[in-house]
Parts: structure tokens; C-alpha cells; sequence
């Protein structure tokens, strides 16, 4: 315990220096725009900035990284409650009560509820994560290359399996994302695999071109083809004040979204937009008078958007414990770690102990900051809705291309841009989902790799793989398979993608 | 036909957007079937020479090899679910702004290191907004003007990123 309160002081000492501090605002300033911004996630704005961290120092970074990614949960949720837009897809279900309150002039507390269940979500989490990820670290250190094959077979097993969609499609792109992630030079051999002769393609395809493309690039091109929505009616914010009665209502709920979103945070190919759905189910089952869910219950906003940011958070916990990025955000994550040549691993904490408690602690500030940025902002906020999409794209693309060329300041991956930006309208078009090509695209190489140390160490015997650690997880992926054709767990699965 | 042209029928006012253009649930899974039939196939086809070696000692096409043949599996699958369904309601391609957004990427590519970022800038502004349906053609101008002065700006005199600005 007091170990932990001392990396947490180690951690706090490197948050607190005035550059890291800066870098964690704006970090969440940016995340907090694009969340309010619908057709921006977080994914992409990560993407778009990814080139320019290369200038920073590696803990400046992933701070600001970190950063967009929590801030975005915190904005999403503005809009929500005041235009029923959801500026994130994870708040979502905080449409559903917090514009009904809006609607009844209590806007004020439905935002005040929202930053303060989610700062509650976000402090929590964050002393989670301390306490937990040393002693993933410790059992991730006794894993070989057969226990770390397995571990992320289980993640992207899993990704399919609590991906919203077509189960077959989300397997399809899995293994069109680790097909992705063989292109370049075979590690062991030299050999080019894949790479029709280009060069550029050796070092295999850049996390950034992929990601920026099929999340950025295809998202205009998706915007711009439907028919731009009319402005939404905007309702008036009220005092941000909650009312004894409001306060005893939402902190139960927010303490239960916590938990909730954390724990399905954790589990790879979580995400926060589970977690809200989860708790807003949660809620409304164990409520005495469901009948006031979508007629403004503040349950329905406290627990969702706790659980937002508590799974938004807690996915980091896989990728610094154990070094596999759970989720495509994280898989981005570990992109910028890779451009600073930090590999993920097991051994973050103890060979980056400043970067790593540097960056838990950060997350902690970061949240505090959020909470100070976004109330009183919330008129700014809510007026940056009214900036045209025309007038945005145009931005966003350019600020894309800037980005990609900046990386190797390299031609060629401004075209692979182009391509994967159709690739991306073609797989939204074919609701093929995304997130598992993205994970499975990281994961690939380092599958490979693992796969082919274990099998030689075991001279092509596969009973290398029923070793306990790494026979438990792939138990535990074929479990979740299994679930997946239970009709009770289909039916629930369908109603989590539907709502 | 352009999916550019198609008139919105209804906006939906709630929360999840339906996005327009969307194929039915059976020809999605028909073509991404054959999507994914055809990416390994043409895996297989490009990687027939990369040695597999053996499984105690894996050669550079072992895996490669393996994630096509399942690639093609899972795809032939998909696309006889599809098939199966009889559903056959062909998605909308948003063509306009596909081709306009893809033509301002690779101009980017094409200019940024002859013509300098600003010049770059301006001219990529100018065929995206070929992809807009309600263009304003007075804005644009002011609008690629603008955004090719921040961005020189910015990230070239601000943050310095190695590109030239001006035409050299």
C-alpha cells in the first residue's frame, strides 16, 4: 500500500512539472472539443496528433494522448444532454434522460451530474489502476512467448466477441488486420512479404496512414455524403446546482457505474461505450420506478457517464500492465510508444517507472482539470456546435494529410492515406466493423512473433500452449466463443448493438 | 447511380443516426464475403513463393499462409449467409465526395514537396469542396485561404515540421 502511495507521489511529482501540466490540458482541451464535435472521435483526433508528439518528449505524449482520449468521454456528454447529439457514441444512452432533463429546464444539474459522476468515475479509476497494475506486472513477467501468444489471442477473441455487429464480419476483419500487420520485411528472414515492390512498405504499413484513414478520412467522406442535419434545438442551461434529492439519487448510481465501467473496461476489447450501455440497463432493472428512465431519471446520467470514464480509463490498464492494447484507442497508444521506441511490455513500470506512474497520475489531473474546463466553458462549448460542417472538414482533412506526411515526412503514406480512406467507406458501408481490424493490425507482428518463438522452443510441439498460465486463457477464450452461441447471451448482444 | 444524388426520405430525430445509403443485412454480408474471399485469394496468389517451413522452425509464409486460408474460409462463409438470405438492397457509395476527398489526398501527396505546404494547402481545400453537396462557392476561397495561412503558420513556421512552405 504505502509502495503504491509512493509511486503515485513518483508519478504526481512528474505530472505536476509546468510542461507535462500544459501538455495534460491541452490534451484534454482537444479531447473535450472533438467529443462536443460529433463526426470527430477520438480515435482520429488521436490519429491526427500522433505525427506531432514525435516532437515532444515520450511522457509529454502519451499525457496529451491520454488526455483526448478521457477528455472526449467528459465533452460527448455535453451536447448529449443540451442537442441530443452525441458527440461520442459512448454517451449515447446519455441522450436518452439528459435531454428529457434539458427539456424540463434542468439542464444545469444534468451537466453538473455528468462532470461530477465522471470525475468520481475518473479519480477511482485512477487509484485502480495504481493498485492493480503492479501485480499484472508481476504475473506478466513469468509469461513466455506461448503465455503472450495466448494473451492476445483471448483479446481479439474477445474484441469480436463484445464488438456491437456481424459475428462474421468482425472475425473477417480480424484476420484481414493481422494479414495487414505481416506486410513488410519478415523479421527473422528479411524477406518482403507483401510489399508489390515498394520500399516505403518494408517497415510495414504505418499505424497512423491505417487508423487516420479508415477512422478520419472515410469518416468525412461518410459525413459528407448524407444530408448535413438541420441544427438541433438547443435548450437553455439552468444553474449548475444539484439538489440534496438529486445528490442522494446520483451517487449510488455513479459508484455503481464506476465499478461497471471499470471492470468491462478492463477486459480486452472493452470499450467505454459498453459500459454506459451496461449501466444504464443496470439501473433502470434495479430502480424502483423504471417508468421514470427516459423521462429524465438522473440515475440514468450518473451511472452511464461514470461508466464511460471509468472504462475509458481502465482499458489502460492491460496495455501498461501487460503491454497488449485492448482496444483501438490503446492499439494507437501503443503506436505512439512504438514512435518514441518505447515498446509496450510488461516491463513499462519498471524500466519507465517516471513515464508510467507519470502517466496514471496525469490522468488523475487531468480529470480535475476537465472538471474545471467544462462547466464553466459549457456556453463556448455548446456554441462551437453551430461551426458548419463545411467549414470544418476541410480542416480536419488537411490537418490529416499534414500529420501523415509529417511522420517519415514521406509521399507515399499520404497515398496509402487515400486508400485506406476508401477502405473505410466501403467497411462502414458493409457494416464491417473497424476497431478489430485496427487491434488485430497491432497485434499481428507480435503474434507472429510469439508464435514462432514458442513453437521452436517447444521443437513444433503445441503442448507448449498447456502450460497453466496460457492454457487458462485460451479456456477462457473459448468460453467466451461458446457464449457467443447461447441464444440468452445472442439476444442481449443484439439488444446492446440495437439501442 | 451517384449515392451524391439521393434525396434524404426522412431525417431521424433520434439519438443513434441511421446513416443514409446503408445495403440490406444480407447483401452486406454477401459482399464482404466475397471482400474478404478476394483479399485471400490474392494473399495466397502473392505469397505462393514465401517459404512456410515447418511448424517447430516457421518460415516467413507460415502465417501469412494460415490467416488467408481463413480469411478465405470465414469469407465463403459470410458470402453464403449473405447469399442465402436473398436480401438484395445494394448500399449507396457516397461517389462525389469519395472522389473529391481521395482527389484532394492525392494532390496533397503529389504537390506537398514541390509546391510548398501553403500552395498545397489551397489547392486541397479547393477539390474537397468539390465534394460537398450544398457548395458555397463564395466561401471557399476564403475559407482554403484561411486554412492554408494557419496551417503554414502553424506547423510551418510555429512547430517547424520539415516541409517546405513556399514553392522552391
Amino acid at each position: 500500500m504505502s509502495e503504491m502511495l509512493q509511486s503515485l507521489g513518483l508519478g504526481l511529482s512528474v505530472a505536476a512539472t509546468p510542461g507535462n501540466l500544459w501538455y495534460c490540458f491541452l490534451g484534454a482541451l482537444i479531447g473535450t472539443l472533438i467529443g462536443v464535435l460529433p463526426g470527430l472521435g477520438p480515435i482520429a483526433t488521436m490519429a491526427m496528433l500522433l505525427p506531432l508528439t514525435y516532437y515532444l518528449e515520450p511522457t509529454a505524449a502519451l499525457i496529451m494522448l491520454a488526455g483526448i482520449y478521457y477528455g472526449a468521454q467528459y465533452g460527448g456528454s455535453t451536447t448529449a444532454i443540451l442537442m441530443r447529439v452525441p458527440g461520442e457514441s459512448s454517451s449515447v444512452v446519455t441522450c436518452l434522460d439528459g435531454y428529457e432533463m434539458a427539456q424540463r429546464g434542468r439542464a444545469g444539474t444534468a451537466l453538473a451530474t455528468a462532470a461530477l459522476a465522471s470525475f468520481f468515475a475518473g479519480t477511482v479509476t485512477t487509484l485502480l489502476i495504481a493498485f492493480f497494475s503492479p501485480p499484472l506486472t508481476a504475473v506478466a513477467q513469468k509469461f513466455g512467448p506461448a503465455e503472450y501468444f495466448a494473451l492476445m489471442v483471448l483479446g481479439l477473441i474477445a474484441a469480436v466477441v463484445f464488438a456491437q455487429g456481424s459475428l462474421l464480419r468482425s472475425f473477417g476483419m480480424i484476420l484481414l488486420g493481422l494479414l495487414l500487420g505481416l506486410v513488410g520485411a519478415d523479421v527473422n528472414t528479411g524477406l518482403d512479404r507483401f510489399t508489390f515492390g515498394y520500399p516505403e512498405l518494408r517497415d510495414g504499413i504505418g499505424i497512423a496512414a491505417l487508423s487516420m484513414g479508415v477512422f478520419g478520412i472515410a469518416e468525412i467522406v461518410l459525413n459528407l455524403g448524407k444530408p448535413q442535419a438541420e441544427g438541433a434545438q438547443r435548450q437553455a442551461v439552468s444553474a449548475l446546482r444539484l439538489t440534496r434529492a438529486d445528490f442522494r439519487a446520483a451517487w449510488p448510481a455513479a459508484l455503481r457505474g464506476t465499478g461497471l465501467g471499470a471492470l468491462l473496461g478492463i477486459l480486452p476489447g472493452g470499450s467505454a461505450m459498453m459500459g454506459s450501455f451496461a449501466a444504464y440497463s443496470i439501473e433502470k432493472k434495479i430502480s424502483k420506478t423504471p417508468e421514470r428512465f427516459g423521462e429524465g431519471a438522473i440515475e440514468g446520467i450518473a451511472g452511464p457517464e461514470a461508466a464511460n470514464n471509468a472504462g475509458a480509463q481502465a482499458s489502460f490498464i492491460p496495455m501498461l500492465a501487460l503491454g497488449i492494447p485492448s482496444n483501438s484507442v490503446m492499439a494507437m497508444m501503443a503506436g505512439a510508444m512504438l514512435i518514441h521506441g518505447i515498446a509496450p511490455s510488461p516491463n513499462l513500470a519498471s524500466a519507465q517507472p517516471k513515464l508510467f506512474w507519470g502517466l496514471i497520475a496525469s490522468m488523475w489531473i487531468g480529470n480535475l482539470m476537465l472538471l474545471v474546463i467544462n462547466l464553466p466553458l459549457i456556453g463556448l462549448w455548446v456554441r462551437l456546435l453551430a461551426v458548419p460542417y463545411r467549414l470544418l472538414f476541410p480542416a480536419i482533412l488537411l490537418f490529416c494529410c499534414i500529420g501523415i506526411y509529417t511522420v517519415n515526412s514521406s509521399v507515399f503514406e499520404v497515398t496509402l492515406l487515400a486508400l485506406f480512406g476508401l477502405a473505410g467507406v466501403v467497411f462502414s458501408l458493409l457494416k464491417c466493423p473497424l476497431a478489430p481490424l485496427v487491434l488485430a493490425f497491432i497485434l499481428g507482428p507480435l503474434m507472429e512473433e510469439n508464435l514462432r518463438r514458442a513453437m521452436l522452443l517447444s521443437n513444433g510441439n503445441a503442448a507448449i500452449f498447456l502450460s497453466p498460465i496460457s492454457i487458462t486463457l485460451l479456456i477462457v477464450a473459448v468460453v467466451l466463443l461458446a457464449l457467443i452461441l447461447l441464444p440468452s447471451f445472442r439476444k442481449v448482444r443484439a439488444v446492446a448493438a440495437e439501442e | 447511380m451517384a449515392a451524391g444524388s439521393e434525396r434524404p426520405t426522412k431525417t431521424e430525430p433520434d439519438c443513434p443516426a441511421v446513416r443514409e445509403g446503408e445495403a440490406s443485412e444480407g447483401m452486406s454480408q454477401l459482399l464482404s464475403g466475397i471482400l474478404f474471399m478476394a483479399v485471400g485469394t490474392f494473399a495466397l496468389y502473392l505469397g505462393r513463393g514465401y517459404p512456410a517451413g515447418s511448424a517447430g522452425d516457421m518460415g516467413p509464409g507460415y502465417l501469412p499462409r494460415l490467416v488467408a486460408i481463413g480469411l478465405v474460409l470465414v469469407g465463403s462463409a459470410c458470402a453464403l449467409r449473405g447469399w442465402l438470405s436473398g436480401e438484395r438492397g445494394l448500399p449507396g457509395f457516397p461517389l462525389r465526395a469519395g472522389f473529391w476527398i481521395g482527389v484532394a489526398v492525392v494532390a496533397f501527396a503529389l504537390l506537398i514537396e514541390r509546391a510548398g505546404l501553403f500552395v498545397t494547402c489551397l489547392v486541397a481545400v479547393f477539390l474537397a469542396s468539390g465534394a460537398e453537396m450544398q457548395r458555397r462557392w463564395r466561401e471557399v476561397p476564403v475559407i482554403a485561404l484561411l486554412l492554408a495561412g494557419f496551417c503554414a503558420l502553424l506547423f510551418g513556421y510555429a512547430l517547424g515540421l520539415p516541409m517546405p512552405v513556399w514553392p522552391s
